[in-house]
C-alpha cells in the first residue's frame, strides 16, 4: 500500500490543480450558504401553502436570481438584485431578502443573512432609500458555513447581540456545523438555533419545520 | 501510524497547496480549531491548604480540590492533519450539494457586488456538471485513502 506521503501529492493534485471542482473562496462558501438558507425560507412558505416568485427591485419578474455578496440596502439599484415575493392567501404579503439591512432597536442598521420583511415596508423602504426596521421582520437568519466543527464561540456572543437589537422570537442561528460550546450558550438564552444544517441532512429539514411554524403563526395572527 | 514529524510536514505540504489554490482560509478556520483544543475536560485544582482565598460554597471541597475547572484537550499532530484534510474535502463536497440543490429550484444564481471595486467577489452557480462531480468523488476517494492509511 502506498504511503500518507506518497498519497498526499495525488490529495494535492485532486484538490488544487482541478479547476472544474467550482468556486471555492470563503466568501463564495458563505454566500451560496445564505442563497441556500434562503432556499429554506421558500420550501418552509410553499409548505405551508404561500405561492412563492422572484421579484428584481424595480419589481419585475426575474427566473435566475442575482443575490448580493456583502451586505447592501433593499432600495439599490446597483444591480437587479431579487427578492422572493411569498403571498399566503388573504393575509398580508411578505419578501424573503439576502443580505439586506434592517434597522434594529437602536436604529443602528444591523446586515441580515436572510430576512423575512412585511412587504408594504419593503416598498415603502424601496421608494424612500431607507432600512426595514427590525418590527417589519419575520424571519431573521444569522448564516454561518464553516468547514470545521470549531465555531467560534465569538459567534455566540454576537448573535446574542443581534437578538437584543431584533426580536430575539425572530432570530435564528444557523450554521453548517455544530459546536458544544457556541450551543449551550445559546440554548441558554433560549434562541432559536440550527446547527449541521446541510443539503439532504435531517437538520435542514428541522429548520424548515422551524420557520414553517413562524409562517403558520403569522398566518394565524393577520 | 506515522510519526509526528512526517506529519507535520505533510500538514504543511497540504497547507502549503491550499493557499496556492486559493482555499487558505480553510487552513487558517483548521488553526483556529486546533488552538481551541479538541475539547475540554474537568481538571481538579487543588489548592495549598494555606490558601486564604476560598470562594463562597467552596469550604466543603477545599482539601478534595476545587470544582468548576476545565481544561483543554489537544489534537495529536495525527488528527490535526486528518482535520486539515477532512475540511478541505467538506468544502468541496458541501458546495457541490450546495450547488446542486440551488439549481434544482433556479436556472443558475449570481453573486454580484453592490461595490464595482468588488467585482472579483462576483461568481455564478450553475448545476454542478458530470466533470465537476467525478473531481468532488475523485477528491473524496483519494482522501479516504489517505485518511486510512494515516491511521494504519
Amino acid at each position: 500500500m502506498p504511503s500518507p506521503a506518497e498519497l498526499l501529492p495525488l490529495l494535492i493534485q485532486n484538490l488544487g490543480a482541478n479547476a472544474s471542482l467550482g468556486t471555492l473562496s470563503s466568501v463564495a462558501a458563505w454566500d451560496r450558504y445564505e442563497a441556500f438558507v434562503w432556499l429554506l425560507v421558500i420550501q418552509a412558505a410553499r409548505d405551508e401553502g404561500a405561492q412563492a416568485s422572484l421579484q428584481d427591485v424595480n419589481l419585475n419578474p426575474a427566473t435566475a436570481p442575482i443575490l448580493r455578496t456583502s451586505p447592501g440596502v433593499i432600495s439599490s439599484n446597483a444591480q437587479a438584485y431579487t427578492h422572493a415575493v411569498i403571498a399566503f392567501p388573504n393575509k398580508p404579503v411578505l419578501e424573503a431578502h439576502v443580505g439586506v439591512q434592517v434597522a434594529g432597536k437602536s436604529t443602528v442598521s444591523h446586515e441580515c443573512d436572510v430576512v423575512v420583511l412585511d412587504r408594504v415596508e419593503a416598498q415603502a423602504c424601496r421608494n424612500s432609500g431607507a432600512n426595514p426596521r427590525y418590527k417589519s421582520a419575520l424571519i431573521i437568519a444569522e448564516c454561518k458555513y464553516y468547514p470545521t466543527s470549531n465555531l467560534s464561540l465569538r459567534l455566540s456572543r454576537e448573535f446574542l447581540g443581534f437578538c437584543k437589537e431584533m426580536r430575539k422570537v425572530d432570530c435564528f442561528f444557523v450554521a453548517s456545523r455544530s459546536s458544544d460550546p457556541v450551543l449551550r450558550v445559546l440554548s441558554h438564552s433560549n434562541c432559536h438555533r440550527q446547527t449541521n444544517v446541510l443539503p439532504n441532512a435531517q437538520p435542514a429539514v428541522s429548520l424548515i419545520h422551524a420557520f414553517r411554524e413562524k409562517f403558520n403563526h403569522f398566518k394565524a395572527l393577520n | 501510524m506515522i510519526d509526528d514529524k512526517e506529519s507535520e510536514r505533510l500538514f504543511r505540504q497540504l497547507a502549503d497547496a491550499l493557499r496556492a489554490s486559493g482555499m487558505g482560509w480553510i487552513v487558517d478556520e483548521v488553526y483556529d480549531h486546533i488552538a481551541s483544543g479538541k475539547g475540554s475536560h474537568a481538571v481538579n485544582v487543588k489548592f495549598p491548604k494555606r490558601a486564604t482565598r476560598v470562594l463562597w460554597g467552596e469550604e466543603e471541597e477545599r482539601d478534595k480540590g476545587r470544582p468548576g475547572f476545565t481544561g483543554r484537550i489537544e489534537f495529536t499532530a495525527q488528527e490535526r492533519l486528518k482535520l486539515l484534510a477532512e475540511s478541505a474535502v467538506s468544502v468541496v463536497r458541501d458546495s457541490v450539494h450546495i450547488d446542486e440543490t440551488l439549481t434544482k429550484e433556479f436556472e443558475r444564481i449570481t453573486f454580484i457586488p453592490e461595490v464595482p471595486e468588488e467585482s472579483e467577489r462576483g461568481f455564478t452557480v450553475h448545476r454542478p456538471n458530470q466533470t465537476r462531480r467525478n473531481a468532488a468523488e475523485g477528491l473524496e476517494r483519494s482522501l479516504r485513502e489517505f485518511i486510512a492509511e494515516l491511521e494504519r
